[in-house]
C-alpha cells in the first residue's frame, strides 16, 4: 500500500514537471537552418507505377556481386521497389554540375612521414581468422591457371 | 533518343542500297565492254596473286613498380622483403573495422619525381578510388587506386632497342598515366589440399602503376622499354626494380591485326618475372595468336599467365570474363593536392612539384649524350656502358684517374673482356666482385706493356675467384709479365720459324696471312706471354733477312 502510494506520488510529480516544460520555439534558433521550413514540391517524378523488369542474367550478376540471395518472391519484390525508388534520381538534370565526391574536397589531404610505426601484431590479426596454418591465413583456392 | 536511332537505321539502308547499285554497275559495264577479259580473269587462280597483307603485332605494357619506402602506402607497417609471415601487417592492412588510410608523403614524392623524369604532366588535384575484387589476399574487398584523376598523365619514354644481329634504334612509347595504388597480399596455392595460404605482408605496399600506350611491336621493344625504365627508376631511387622480388612487375597487352585493319582482340599476359622473359613471353604470345588465326581460330579477350619453366602462356581460370570493378570514390581520402607554382617550396601538407624537380639526377639518356660528347664514344658503346651501370662507374672512374689511357682501351677492355667474361659465366656484371682499383691496375699494366691482353684476361679470371688479391702480386705469382726483351723474342721467333717451315714458305711466296700462323706459334711457345707487337716486328725483320 505504501509502495503504491509512493509510485503514485512519483507519477504525480512526473506529470507536474511535464506540464511545466516550455515548448521550443524553432523560429527563434540562433543559427538559421538550410532545411526548407515549408514543404517544397518534390522535383522527383513519381516512379512507383512503372513496372521494373529484370532478366535472370542480371539477377544472377547482382547475387554474385552482393552475395545476397534473390531467390524468394519477397526478396525480388524488395529489389524491384529499391530500383524503383532509386530511379527517381535518374531524371535529375546534372548538366554542367561538377560532381561532389566528398565535402572535404577543398581540404588538404594530410600526409604522413615515411616511418615504421605499426605492425608486428601477427597473433592479434590472425586471431580474426577462422582457419590458419603456420602463420598463414587459410582460404578456399583462388585464381590459378586453367591447366593445373 | 528515338530520333537518332531512326536516323541510324536510315543510314544503314542507304549504305545497303548504294552498295548494291555499285556492284550491279560494275557487273554491267564489265559484261558489255570486256566480257572476254572477265572470262579469262575468272578462270585464272587470281587469289594466289593478291599480295598477302602483312600481319602486325601491337604491344602495350602496364608496369607495377613498388615504390622504395620504409613504410606502406597508407599504414605504418614495414616493407622489408622476406619479413616473417604476416608480421609487417598493421590493423589497416588486415582491414580491421575502424582503421583509416593515411597517405605516405615519400610515396607521393617518389611518384612525382618519376612522373617528371618521364615527361608527365603532374595533376594539381588527383583522387583515390576503390577498385573492387573479391580475392582472399585482398581483405578489404577493394584496392585503393587512382582511376578518375591519376597523379600524372601524358608522358613519354624514348629508349634504345637492342636486338641481336640488328642495328640499334630508338623507339618512343607514350606514357598514358602514372597512378599510386596499394599492392595486394600474396597467395600460395595448395593444390593438394585445395586451399590458398595468404600472407598479408605485401598487402598495402606502395605501387606506381605506369600505363603505356600500345606503341610497341615486338618483344624486344618491350624488353628494351622495361630495361630503360629500370635504369631511370634506379637513378631516381624510387624503386629497387628487383624483378625477382616482385618489386617490378610487367603485364603485357598483345594483339595482332592485318595492315590497315583496326586493332585486334587483345590478350593480357601476366606474371612476367624478368627482363629476358618479357621478350620471350611476348614473342611466344604473338606467335600463338598468329598460329591460332592461321588455323581459323579466334582470339578471345583473356588473361594468360607466363609459365617461365615451360616457356609458354597459359589461360587463367577466374578472369575469363571481363570483370566489373565497381569503381567508386574512396570516401576516406580527400583529393590529393600538389603545388604547381614555379619556385614554390614544399610544406608539411602540400608538396611542391618545382622543388621536387630539382632533386632529379642525370637520366640515362643524358649520360649517353654526355659520354658521346665528352668522351667521344660512339652511340653503341655509350648504350652498352649506360645499360650496365657498374661498367659505366668503372669506365668513368678509370678514365678520370688514368687520363693518359685512351678511352678506347678502357671501354674495349670493359665490354669485350670483362662483360664477355661475365656473360660466359652467365653472371650479372653487378655480381662480379672485381673492384675498380684492380681494373685500374690491370689497365695500367696493360697500357705500360708490362702485361699483354691475354694476361689481362687471365687476371680478370683470377681476381674474380680471389677478389682480395693484389694485381701486382698476381702478376708476380703467376708469372704473367710480358716478354719484351729483344733477345728473348728473337730466340722465340727463330724457334717458331723452324717449327713452321711450311708457313714460312707460304709467307715468302707472298701470302702475308701466313705470318699469323708463325706469330701464333710464338705465342704458344711463350705460353701467351710474348709481346705480340714486338714479335710481329721481329718476325718481319727475320724473314726479310732470310729472304735476301
Amino acid at each position: 500500500m505504501l509502495r503504491l502510494l509512493s509510485k503514485r506520488l512519483y507519477c504525480k510529480i512526473a506529470t507536474k514537471s511535464n506540464e511545466k516544460a516550455t515548448k521550443l520555439d524553432f523560429k527563434q534558433l540562433t543559427h538559421p537552418t538550410k532545411v526548407p521550413q515549408t514543404p517544397v514540391d518534390a522535383e522527383f517524378p513519381d516512379t512507383s507505377s512503372s513496372e521494373i523488369q529484370i532478366d535472370t542474367k542480371t539477377i544472377q550478376l547482382l547475387e554474385r556481386l552482393s552475395l545476397v540471395d534473390l531467390d524468394s518472391e519477397r526478396a525480388l519484390a524488395t529489389l524491384k521497389s529499391s530500383i524503383q525508388f532509386a530511379n527517381k534520381i535518374a531524371h535529375i538534370n546534372t548538366e554542367h554540375v561538377r560532381p561532389l565526391y566528398t565535402v572535404l574536397e577543398q581540404q588538404q589531404l594530410q600526409l604522413r612521414n615515411d616511418q615504421v610505426t605499426e605492425g608486428d601484431c601477427r597473433a592479434e590479426v590472425l586471431r580474426n581468422a577462422k582457419v590458419t596454418d603456420e602463420d598463414y591465413y587459410v582460404s578456399p583456392p583462388g585464381n590459378i591457371p586453367l591447366e593445373q | 533518343m528515338s530520333g537518332s536511332f531512326g536516323r541510324n537505321q536510315n543510314n544503314i539502308s542507304c549504305f545497303g542500297a548504294t552498295f548494291c547499285r555499285f556492284r550491279s554497275e560494275c557487273y554491267n559495264r564489265g559484261k558489255i565492254m570486256h566480257y572476254s577479259i572477265i572470262r579469262r580473269l575468272a578462270t585464272q587462280p587470281k587469289l594466289a596473286n593478291v599480295p598477302k597483307r602483312k600481319w602486325k603485332s601491337v604491344v602495350g605494357l602496364e608496369v607495377h613498380a613498388q615504390i622504395a619506402s620504409a613504410s606502406k602506402l597508407f599504414s605504418g607497417s614495414g616493407t622489408s622483403f622476406g619479413a616473417p609471415l604476416n608480421s609487417s601487417v598493421a590493423y589497416f592492412d588486415a582491414s580491421i573495422p575502424g582503421t583509416l588510410p593515411v597517405l605516405n608523403r615519400k610515396c607521393v614524392e617518389s611518384g612525382i619525381k618519376t612522373s617528371l623524369a618521364l615527361g608527365c604532366r603532374v595533376n594539381e588535384v588527383s583522387m583515390f578510388d576503390r577498385k573492387h575484387y573479391f580475392y582472399a589476399d585482398l581483405p578489404n574487398g577493394y584496392q585503393i587506386t587512382q582511376q578518375r584523376a591519376a597523379l600524372a598523365n601524358d608522358g613519354k619514354m624514348t629508349f634504345p632497342v637492342i636486338t641481336p644481329g640488328k642495328k640499334v634504334y630508338y623507339k618512343t612509347a607514350k606514357l598514358l598515366q602514372l597512378q599510386l595504388e596499394q599492392d595486394s597480399g600474396k597467395s600460395l596455392h595448395d593444390d593438394y589440399l585445395k586451399r590458398s595460404l595468404v600472407d598479408l605482408n605485401r598487402a598495402g605496399l606502395p605501387l606506381m602503376e605506369l600505363v603505356f600506350a600500345p606503341d610497341l611491336e615486338t618483344g624486344e621493344e618491350a624488353a628494351s622499354l622495361v630495361k630503360e625504365l629500370i635504369l631511370i627508376l634506379r637513378r631516381l631511387q624510387t624503386c629497387s626494380c628487383k624483378m625477382e622480388e616482385g618489386a617490378l612487375r610487367v603485364d603485357a597487352n598483345i594483339s595482332i591485326h592485318q595492315e590497315g585493319d583496326p586493332l585486334g582482340v587483345r590478350t593480357e599476359v601476366k606474371n612476367i618475372g624478368s627482363v629476358r622473359s618479357i621478350s620471350q613471353a611476348i614473342t611466344y604470345e604473338i606467335n600463338r595468336q598468329l598460329e591460332t588465326v592461321a588455323n581459323g581460330g579466334l582470339i578471345t579477350n583473356e588473361t594468360r599467365n607466363w609459365d617461365a619453366e615451360n616457356r609458354r602462356t597459359v589461360a587463367m581460370r577466374d578472369k575469363e570474363v571481363l570483370q566489373d570493378y565497381r569503381f567508386m570514390p574512396e570516401p576516406n581520402l580527400p583529393p590529393l593536392h600538389v603545388n604547381l607554382k614555379p619556385g614554390s617550396i614544399s610544406t608539411e601538407d602540400l608538396l611542391s612539384v618545382a622543388a621536387l624537380s630539382e632533386e632529379i639526377p642525370e637520366l640515362p639518356e643524358d649520360t649517353r649524350q654526355r659520354l658521346m660528347e665528352q668522351h667521344n664514344l660512339n652511340a653503341e658503346t655509350a648504350i652498352i656502358l649506360v645499360n650496365e651501370p657498374i661498367l659505366l662507374e668503372h669506365f668513368l672512374s678509370i678514365s678520370r684517374s688514368l687520363s693518359d689511357l685512351p678511352n678506347k682501351v678502357i671501354y674495349n677492355f670493359l665490354i669485350n673482356d670483362l662483360l664477355t667474361y661475365c656473360n660466359k659465366l652467365n653472371l650479372d656484371v653487378e655480381d662480379c666482385f672485381i673492384k675498380a682499383d684492380d681494373l685500374k691496375d690491370i689497365l695500367k699494366s696493360l697500357h705500360n706493356e708490362l702485361i699483354n691482353l691475354q694476361a689481362a684476361r687471365q687476371l680478370v679470371e683470377l681476381l674474380h675467384k680471389n677478389p682480395e688479391a693484389k694485381v701486382n702480386e698476381l702478376i708476380e705469382l703467376h708469372n704473367l709479365q710480358q716478354i719484351c726483351s729483344p733477345d728473348e723474342i728473337e730466340n722465340l721467333c727463330q724457334l717458331a720459324i723452324a717449327n713452321q717451315a711450311k708457313a714460312v714458305q707460304q709467307y715468302q711466296k707472298g701470302k702475308a696471312k701466313a705470318l699469323f700462323a708463325i706469330a701464333g706459334e710464338v705465342a704458344k711457345l711463350s705460353s701467351q706471354k710474348a709481346n705480340m707487337k714486338l714479335v710481329v716486328q721481329c718476325l718481319e725483320k727475320l724473314l726479310k733477312t732470310t729472304k735476301k
